[in-house]
C-alpha cells in the first residue's frame, strides 16, 4: 500500500519533458510510481486539482547555515516551494570552528548575513567543533532538506587561527587544510567554498582572501577526490576580473575533475556587455570541457539606503552629497537649516525632484514609521503638501534618519533580456543568497518569481524548462543523489504549485529573527503544498510539524 | 565625446546603478587609450572618496576626466585628499 497518492496533477517532473496528466505514489518517504495512472491503494490521497506537480526546488546559494539552528525550515524558503537548500557559500561556514575562534567567525556571520548578535548567543548552544558535531546539531529538527557546503576562510581559521586573515600558507598548512577538508567531505560536506570579495565586520578581508593559487589548487585536489563541487566569489564587480576567475576555475575543473560556480552573475544597464562576455567565456571552458557555472538571479535588484550612510543614489546632487558626507552630527544640523534645506530641494529639480524621488518606496522595520511603510514618496510629499525632496529630509528627521527607502529595480530588471540568458542551458539559475542581507532585502520568493516572469510574463522558458532548471538540472549540476526529479526511487520532495498564479508576495519587514531581529520577508503565492521527503511539510494553512528534512547524500 | 588628449584613457560616462548586495553604486566607463570602452564599478567608500578627491560636484563632473586623474582622486583620496581638486566637505 502506498503512503500517499497525489491524483489528478499536472506532472512536471524536472527534466523538462512535455507536463502530463498522471498521479504520483508516494512510500517510505520516495517515489514509487508515476504515470498517467498509479495502481494500488493508498493511505492518503492528495487531490492536486489539475495544478502542476513538480520536484521540490532546489537552492544553491543561500546562508541560513545559522537560521537552521533554531529554525529546520529555513522559513519562508520552503513555503515557495524550496526542499532543498545548500548553505555555507562564500566561504564561510559554521564548521569546523574551534571555540576559541568563534567570535572571530561571528563576525563574519553578522556582515554577510546581517543576523542580530542574538543569533548567536541565545537563539541556539554551541556544541561542535568540528564537521561531524556540527552536522549532528543540524540534522536535529529539519523540516528541509539540506547540502551544507565547507567555508574556505573556516578552514582557513582552523588551521592557521589569527593568521588566517594575515598571511598566505605555509606548505604545511595547506597539507592541513587538506587533511580537515577531507574530513569535512568524509562527514557530510557537499563542496568547499571560498571568496574573493567579502569582507568581516571591520572591512579587512576574509580569510580565503589571502590564499595563494597553491592553496586552492591544494584544497581542489582534495575536491577532485570527491568529485564535489568549488563555489566561489569572483570580483563580481569588473567583467576582466572575472572573466580572469573563470580562467582560473576552468584549469581547476580540468585537472582536478570538479564542477565549479561562481555568482553573482547580473545585468545592469551601466554596463551592457559584461553579461555577454562573462557567460562567452564560460561557454568557452565549457566546450573545452571544463564545467565552470554561472549562477544568475532571477529577481533585480533595488537600491536601498536610508539619511543614516551617504548613498551614491544622490550622487547626480551636488549638494546632497555635500550634505549627506559630513559626520552625523553635522549633517542633521544642516539637514535642519532651512536655507540648506532650500537649495537640496533647489538641487533636486524645478519638480522638487518628483522625477528622481517620486517612485521611491519607504521601507518597514528599523526606526520607520509603519504607517509609510509601503508608500511612495510621492504619495506621502503630497499627503504633507511637500515636494518628494523636502519630504525624504522631513521624514527622515522625524525619525532620526533611520527610514529606509528603496529604489526599486535597480538592476538586473530588463526581463526581455534576462529570460533568455536564464534559459541558455549553460546558466545555473541561483544566486539567490536566502538568508543573508537580513536587514536590506527579502532574498526569497526568487523561484515564484521566475514563473511569473519569464514562464508566464515574458516566455522565455517554458514551465517544464523553468522547473527542471531548479530542479532536476540544479540535482545534476551539484551531484545530489536522489533528488529533483519525479521518477521511482526519488526522494519524495515534491511541490504542488498553480502555474496561473505561482510568484512571490510583497517585501515585507517581519521580526521573526531572535530578539525580535527584524529581517525583510515575501511570502508564497500560489504554492499549493509542499513535501519533504514523503511528508507534508507546509500548506496555505501553515508549517506542519513534519521533521522530515535530511542532510543531502551526494552521488558520487 | 570627451577627450582626455594626448590619447590618454578618459571618463566618457558616469551613472549610478545598483550593486549586488543593494548599495547604489559609481560606474564610470573609461575609453582607454587604444579606443576601448570599458566599465569600472566603484562602491560607495571609492565612488565618494572620486568625487571628493577630484573636487567633482556630481558625477556628471567626472566626464570627460582623464582617468589618471581619477585614480590620483580615489587614491589621494584615502590619504587626505587628493591633488586634483578641493575635499567637498563643509
Amino acid at each position: 500500500m502506498h503512503d500517499l497518492v497525489i491524483r489528478n496533477a499536472r506532472v512536471v517532473d524536472g527534466t523538462g519533458a512535455p507536463a502530463y496528466s498522471g498521479e504520483v505514489a508516494v512510500k517510505d518517504g520516495r517515489i514509487v510510481a508515476v504515470g498517467p495512472r498509479v495502481e494500488g491503494p493508498a493511505r492518503a490521497e492528495l487531490d492536486a486539482g489539475g495544478k502542476a506537480v513538480a520536484p521540490g526546488f532546489i537552492d544553491p546559494h543561500t546562508h541560513f547555515d545559522v537560521q537552521l539552528l533554531w529554525d529546520g525550515a529555513a522559513k519562508p524558503s520552503l513555503e515557495h516551494g524550496v526542499t532543498s537548500i545548500i548553505p555555507g557559500n562564500c566561504s564561510l561556514s559554521l564548521a569546523p570552528l574551534r571555540a576559541a575562534d568563534r567570535k572571530a567567525v561571528v563576525g563574519m556571520f553578522q556582515q554577510i548575513e546581517e543576523l542580530p548578535p542574538e543569533a548567536f548567543t541565545i537563539a541556539f548552544e554551541w556544541t561542535w567543533e568540528d564537521w561531524e558535531g556540527y552536522r549532528r546539531a543540524l540534522e536535529k529538527g529539519l523540516a528541509i532538506n539540506v547540502a551544507p557546503l565547507v567555508g574556505h576562510s573556516v578552514i582557513r581559521v582552523w588551521v592557521m587561527g589569527a593568521d588566517a586573515n594575515q598571511r598566505a600558507a605555509r606548505p604545511d598548512e595547506i597539507a592541513a587544510m587538506q587533511g580537515v577538508l577531507r574530513q569535512c567531505l568524509q562527514a557530510g560536506a557537499i563542496g568547499l567554498s571560498t571568496s574573493f570579495v567579502d569582507v568581516d565586520e571591520n572591512a579587512r578581508p576574509v580569510p580565503s582572501r589571502f590564499a595563494q593559487f597553491a592553496e586552492l589548487d591544494a584544497l581542489c585536489a582534495v575536491l577532485g577526490e570527491f568529485g564535489r563541487m568549488l563555489q566561489i566569489v569572483p570580483e563580481f564587480y569588473d567583467a576582466d576580473l572575472t572573466i580572469a576567475r573563470i580562467d582560473q576555475l576552468a584549469e581547476l575543473s580540468l585537472k582536478h575533475g570538479i564542477p565549479t560556480t561562481y555568482s553573482p552573475v547580473f545585468d545592469n544597464r551601466q554596463t551592457p556587455a559584461s553579461v555577454d562576455r562573462i557567460l562567452g567565456r564560460s561557454a568557452e571552458q565549457f566546450a573545452r570541457g571544463a564545467r565552470v557555472w554561472p549562477q544568475m538571479q532571477t529577481r533585480p535588484i533595488d537600491i536601498s539606503f536610508s539619511l543614516l550612510r551617504p548613498s551614491l543614489f544622490f550622487a547626480r546632487l551636488p549638494r546632497w552629497v555635500r550634505v549627506l558626507r559630513q559626520p552625523l552630527e553635522a549633517r542633521i544640523a544642516s539637514l535642519t537649516d532651512p536655507e540648506t534645506v532650500a537649495r537640496m530641494v533647489e538641487d533636486a529639480g524645478p519638480d522638487g525632484g518628483e522625477r528622481l524621488m517620486g517612485r521611491l518606496v519607504v521601507r518597514g522595520g528599523g526606526e520607520a514609521p509603519a504607517h509609510l511603510s509601503g508608500k511612495t514618496l510621492k504619495a506621502i510629499a503630497d499627503a504633507r503638501g511637500q515636494s518628494c525632496a523636502l519630504a525624504l529630509i522631513e521624514v527622515s528627521l522625524e525619525h532620526g534618519l533611520d527610514v529606509a527607502f528603496l529604489s526599486a529595480n535597480g538592476g538586473h530588471d530588463n526581463t526581455d533580456r534576462i529570460g533568455p540568458l536564464l534559459a541558455r542551458p549553460d546558466v545555473h539559475i541561483g544566486a539567490g543568497d536566502g538568508g543573508a542581507h537580513l536587514a536590506s532585502f527579502a532574498t526569497y520568493g526568487d523561484t515564484g518569481y521566475l514563473f511569473s516572469e519569464f514562464v508566464r510574463g515574458t516566455g522565455a522558458l517554458s514551465l517544464e524548462q523553468a522547473v527542471a532548471k531548479i530542479t532536476g538540472e540544479t540535482a545534476a549540476i551539484w551531484g545530489l543523489k536522489d533528488r529533483g526529479l519525479l521518477k521511482p526511487g526519488q526522494a519524495a520532495d515534491i511541490v504542488v504549485f498553480d502555474p496561473d498564479h505561482i510568484g512571490r508576495g510583497e517585501e515585507r519587514p517581519i521580526f521573526d529573527m531572535p530578539g525580535d531581529g527584524m529581517r525583510y520577508t515575501r511570502d508564497s503565492v500560489g504554492v499549493e503544498a509542499v513535501l519533504v521527503n514523503g511528508e507534508l511539510a507546509w500548506t496555505p494553512a501553515g508549517y506542519t510539524d513534519a521533521k522530515a528534512g535530511r542532510i543531502c547524500e551526494m552521488a558520487r | 565625446m570627451p577627450d582626455g588628449g594626448d590619447g590618454e584613457a578618459v571618463v566618457v560616462a558616469a551613472e549610478v546603478s545598483a550593486g549586488h548586495d543593494g548599495e547604489a553604486e559609481l560606474t564610470l566607463s573609461v575609453r582607454f587609450e587604444n579606443g576601448v570602452v570599458a566599465p569600472v564599478v566603484l562602491d560607495a567608500e571609492a565612488g565618494f572618496d572620486v568625487l571628493a578627491g577630484c573636487g567633482a560636484a556630481g558625477v556628471g563632473d567626472l566626464v570627460g576626466r582623464p582617468w589618471r586623474q581619477v585614480l590620483k582622486g580615489l587614491y589621494g583620496a584615502g590619504a587626505g585628499g587628493g591633488d586634483c581638486g578641493p575635499d567637498l566637505g563643509e
